[in-house]
């Protein structure tokens, strides 16, 4: 046996190694054969993957980035990223070995971005150490653990109602201006308010720039940006651009979820994203099915929001909420995109034009509203607060519809419209002003025990804010513990209904003395 | 699907015994690592032949020091590790110049080392009187 050394081995192989990476490398290329409306189909590549990126020489000189979208057994439908004007037939493309990544980390903490990551607020180039590739696998079973932890929206009607936990994905659905996005951004200020440490990620699916502008400048004012991550697209971006940006703020938020923080990702909306995806689809020429979305349009969702999810201990206990919003045609939530959402979520927030338009805002309709998961992330002080607050509301509502047609009621009913007509009012929440847990649990423990049924309606929510400034000013102690979320005792109770009953009593209509004839 | 580190390590291992030489072998194992992309598992997979080859009764021992060893001293270091592998059919001992060892020698085999160096030594009393202050 010939001499063998450890140590030679190593010395050739790396000398081998030296070798071959200085030669030029063979490069797998191909051609663009024809290109229009964002696509470019190319001959050649075989070896490409599914969303690889690909390089495509532009007229100019300039590299144009592209993804594998199609591929077929004898060409390669790809999305072009870049200016579509500098790709001409016969150009050369070569693969990148590398599927569609974004850049991640805190680095993008208060910044708008596109959704690859490049910086659209006009601040310096964002320098991030970590890329995340847009498409990953969500976590497995084992990964998980159940949603177990509030994520306070700061809206009344939610919180007490609809809970929704750290992990959860509840959607926002409802026509045009019925206060989706309002809701979103209520839960995005209340983090910065609550100082809970939540990430924000707002995804703006091909929204109108000036919003997102608007939408920033607000961010900011709140104090909320400094936590805030925005994927921007406009409507004059490419489908392509619009179909990558969940993705993409996903890859940003999952950066969080990972390191054992909290993030909420707002996908605004899903509705526009399927509509891009239809756009790609039907370029690529791929079947359509029902109203000419693409087979896989569940998928292309359920994928998506499978991905925000509440980590296991031993991955960190991390987790990624997601709040995806649905555009509804005249409160249809029938159509097939809507049906799609709300099976793969864990609830959904229905928002009701009439309701909007009756000042009831957030306009959330309570029969149709419903959280499957953060009942048991609800914390106690409001469970204890807000529970069958549901069903005596929906018992109103049903009970109010009824008596438009009777003049002559029981006591009792119209002591349900009476305590209904209370509530309704004391739910009805001005946009940026989210309340924490003690002023939640104040107003409704209250109303929930008649501190305010001599209040006439017209001033309960006057009443109301006189409450929690009188609370606020004298009651320092008392709020502190409210606001822990823990269980209120007895003497807690009773001093919330003494202050209640003492403010009420300001509002409350005086008895007019009738003469005797 | 990725082919485990230790079957391709026994397969350098077998092919390299039955060759003999590791020269021209060396390169078709860094043209395959190169194309998979798994050039940073170089290391482990040479710690994994040396590994393969003392089980197929190759044992070849790095001794490292300062100096050149005496016959002595290689005769010395190829008996401790004899028996540590009785059956092993031939210990080649492969002397590794390194000034840092200041004196003595450090003697590695795959998966054990026995560091009998000044170095060794000078580190342990700066632990030590480091730890006391």
């Amino acid at each position: 046996m010939a001499e063998l050394s450890i140590t030679d081995l190593s010395a050739d192989i790396r000398a081998a190694i030296e070798e071959l990476k200085a030669r030029p490398e063979i490069e797998d290329v191909g051609v663009v054969t024809r290109v229009g409306d964002g696509i470019a189909w190319i001959y050649g590549l075989s070896k490409a993957g599914y969303n690889e990126m690909l390089e495509i020489d532009g007229l100019s000189g300039q590299k144009v980035t592209a993804f594998a979208f199609n591929l077929a057994q004898d060409e390669i439908g790809a999305v072009i990223l870049g200016d579509t004007t500098e790709v001409r037939a016969g150009a050369t493309v070569r693969s990148s070995g590398q599927v569609l990544e974004v850049p991640v980390g805190p680095e993008l903490v208060g910044r708008v971005v596109d959704p690859l990551g490049n910086p659209l607020d006009g601040g310096d180039p964002i320098k991030t150490t970590q890329k995340s590739p847009v498409e990953r696998t969500a976590p497995g079973v084992l990964g998980r653990k159940h949603v177990h932890e509030p994520l306070m929206t700061g809206l009344v009607a939610i919180d007490a109602m609809v809970p929704i936990g750290r992990g959860q994905r509840e959607l926002i659905i409802g026509d045009r201006q019925t206060g989706k996005t309002a809701i979103a951004v209520d839960t995005m200020v209340n983090q910065a308010r609550q100082k809970s440490g939540v990430i924000n990620v707002y995804v703006a699916v091909g929204q109108k720039l000036s919003k997102v502008a608007a939408l920033q400048e607000r961010l900011k004012r709140e104090g909320v940006m400094d936590q805030t991550i925005i994927v921007a697209t406009g409507p004059s971006d490419p489908a392509a651009m619009l179909y990558l940006a969940p993705y993409a703020g996903c890859a940003m938020g999952e950066y969080f979820r990972d390191n054992k923080q909290h993030a909420l990702i707002v996908y605004d909306d899903l509705t526009k994203h399927a509509q891009a995806y239809r756009q790609m689809s039907l370029l690529l020429r791929r079947p359509p099915g029902r109203e000419a979305y693409p087979g896989d349009v569940f998928y292309l969702h359920s994928r998506l929001l499978e991905r925000s999810a509440k980590l296991s201990d031993e991955l960190g206990a991390g987790s990624l909420t997601a709040l995806p919003i649905i555009e509804t045609q005249a409160g249809d939530i029938g159509a097939y995109i809507p049906t799609n959402v709300i099976s793969i979520t864990d609830g959904q927030i229905f928002l009701e034009t009439s309701l909007f338009y009756q000042g009831i805002r957030p306009a959330i309709s309570v029969g149709l509203s419903v959280s499957r998961v953060g009942g048991d992330a609800q914390t106690k002080a409001i469970k204890a607060a807000g529970g069958g607050m549901k069903l005596s509301l929906a018992q109103f509502r049903e009970l109010a519809a009824f008596s438009q047609f009777s003049t002559d009621l029981d006591a009792e009913t119209r002591h349900t419209i009476e305590r209904g007509q209370r509530l309704t009012e004391l739910l009805k929440q001005p946009q940026y002003s989210p309340y924490a847990v003690w002023e939640m649990y104040s107003v409704l423990y209250a109303a929930n025990n008649g501190a305010f049924d001599a209040v006439p309606l017209e001033k309960i929510e006057a009443a109301r804010e006189a409450l929690l400034r009188e609370l606020k000013a004298k009651y320092a102690k008392l709020v502190e513990a409210l606001n822990t979320g823990s269980k209120p005792t007895d003497e807690q109770n009773e001093q919330v209904m003494k202050v209640a009953h003492m403010i009420a009593k300001q509002y409350e209509i005086q008895p007019v003395k009738k003469e005797a004839k | 699907m990725k082919t485990p580190r230790i079957r391709i390590a026994r397969t350098i291992a077998s092919q390299t015994l039955k060759r003999g030489s590791s020269k021209t072998y060396a390169r078709e194992v860094a043209a395959y690592l190169l194309s998979e992309g798994r050039v940073d598992e170089l290391d482990s997979l040479l710690r994994d032949v040396q590994a393969d080859w003392a089980a197929q009764g190759y044992v070849e021992v790095l001794a490292r020091s300062a100096h050149p060893l005496s016959d002595a001293v290689k005769d010395d270091v190829a008996a401790r590790v004899r028996s540590l592998y009785p059956e092993a059919a031939r210990v080649v001992v492969t002397e590794v110049l390194d000034p840092l060892v200041v004196g003595g020698v450090a003697i590695r085999l795959a998966e054990q080392q026995l560091d009998l160096s000044v170095q060794a030594k000078l580190n342990k009393f700066k632990q030590l009187t480091g730890s006391k202050s």
